[in-house]
């Protein structure tokens, strides 16, 4: 459900309100850029990608009928945009985790072992079906509950426990050896 | 509790997702099985692992430049914007649209209907009074003993071109 805030703030968007659409963006960008970025292991993309997301999100104003929250609807925006990219990009995992972030002032990983480590979990991670990767980036990353990610992602509350389920039982597997290493 | 429906419930007891009863008959049986404690520890290490996956945590500077290229996009529509909008404007008048797509289909058919009827060829009925008349014709020269003649002048070149004898100039 809508909260209060959000239905004043979509108030001043639909008024045409610049500063509205500023604050609108302040208060979801390192979020819906995150989730871009662990969906895609890319910053430029990640960075397209919650771009898109803001701009669809208000021009698409009209269609916004408050059932969901504004959060929930602009995670929603997004996921759906990822999901897109990923049919037809395969994530650059390497480079990804490795790569500078955009932020000269960010903490290189000193570790190599833990790099190697992290690498190897994201390679795990894009292998798993988009819609497995999406129900525990939302879960583990942005500690949804199942409810909202099921909101998010459009499917039954059920279908996203599954997918959880499946999604983390794949990755016990596979990481096995690296969880020993630790 | 059985070790398989204990393990399918290990998730659900991290993330503190079981009702009471279930979760005091799962700890009991953890307590007990040490198969379903090891099994316990490696989701929660799992679970940690990916949970230290990085993301990027982009600067100040970042982040300005982000919402000035983002005030710059909502300010200039983009093409498919416009193009969608143009098609909105369409919709708004459904009556004359149809109209027109009607006038339309009518005007083609006409257009249609004319040429065809120019450009069909000569119909069966044609060909065959044609034929007849030449029949006639060829009668009436066979009659005046005109055909024979022809047929003999052929047959006598024939003859002459076959013969080893110089034609005759």
């Amino acid at each position: 459900m809508v909260k209060e805030a959000d239905l004043a703030l979509i108030t001043q968007l639909r008024q045409g309100d610049q500063s509205a659409f500023d604050t609108l963006v302040r208060q979801h960008q390192k979020d819906l850029f995150r989730l871009a970025y662990r969906m895609t292991r890319n910053s430029e993309d990640a960075k397209d990608i919650s771009q898109e997301a803001f701009l669809r999100a208000y021009r698409g104003l009209g269609a916004f009928d408050g059932r969901s929250s504004l959060s929930t609807w602009l995670y929603r925006i997004t996921v759906n945009l990822c999901l897109s990219h990923l049919k037809h990009h395969r994530p650059s995992v390497e480079g990804a985790l490795v790569e500078n972030t955009a932020d000269p002032s960010a903490q290189p990983l000193q570790d190599l072992a833990e790099r190697e480590r992290l690498r190897a979990v994201g390679e795990a991670v894009a292998d798993l079906p988009p819609q497995q990767q999406a129900a525990l980036v939302l879960r583990v990353h942005h500690g949804l509950p199942y409810r909202e990610i099921a909101e998010i992602l459009e499917s039954p509350e059920g279908t996203v426990r599954v997918n959880y389920f499946h999604a983390v039982t794949k990755l016990k597997a596979q990481l096995k050896g690296l969880r020993d290493d630790v | 509790m059985e070790c398989d429906t204990c393990r399918n419930k290990l998730l659900e007891y991290l993330d503190r997702d079981l009702a009471g009863d279930v979760r005091t008959e799962l700890e009991a049986h953890l307590t007990e099985c040490a198969g379903c404690r090891e099994e316990l520890q490696s989701l929660q290490e799992t679970l940690a692992l990916v949970a230290r996956m990085p993301a990027p945590e982009p600067s100040e500077t970042f982040w300005q430049q982000y919402l000035r290229e983002l005030r710059q996009n909502v300010a200039t529509p983009t093409w498919s914007s416009r193009i969608r909008d143009w098609f909105a404007s369409l919709t708004v008048r459904p009556i004359p649209a149809m109209a027109t797509a009607i006038a339309l289909v009518v005007a083609v058919f006409l257009t249609w209907n004319i040429f065809t009827e120019q450009a069909t060829p000569p119909t069966a009925s044609l060909v065959l009074t044609e034929q007849l008349a030449l029949s006639q014709d060829l009668e009436l020269l066979r009659d005046m003993e005109l055909l024979e003649a022809l047929e003999l002048l052929e047959d006598w070149d024939v003859i002459e071109s076959t013969s080893d004898r110089p034609r005759a100039a």
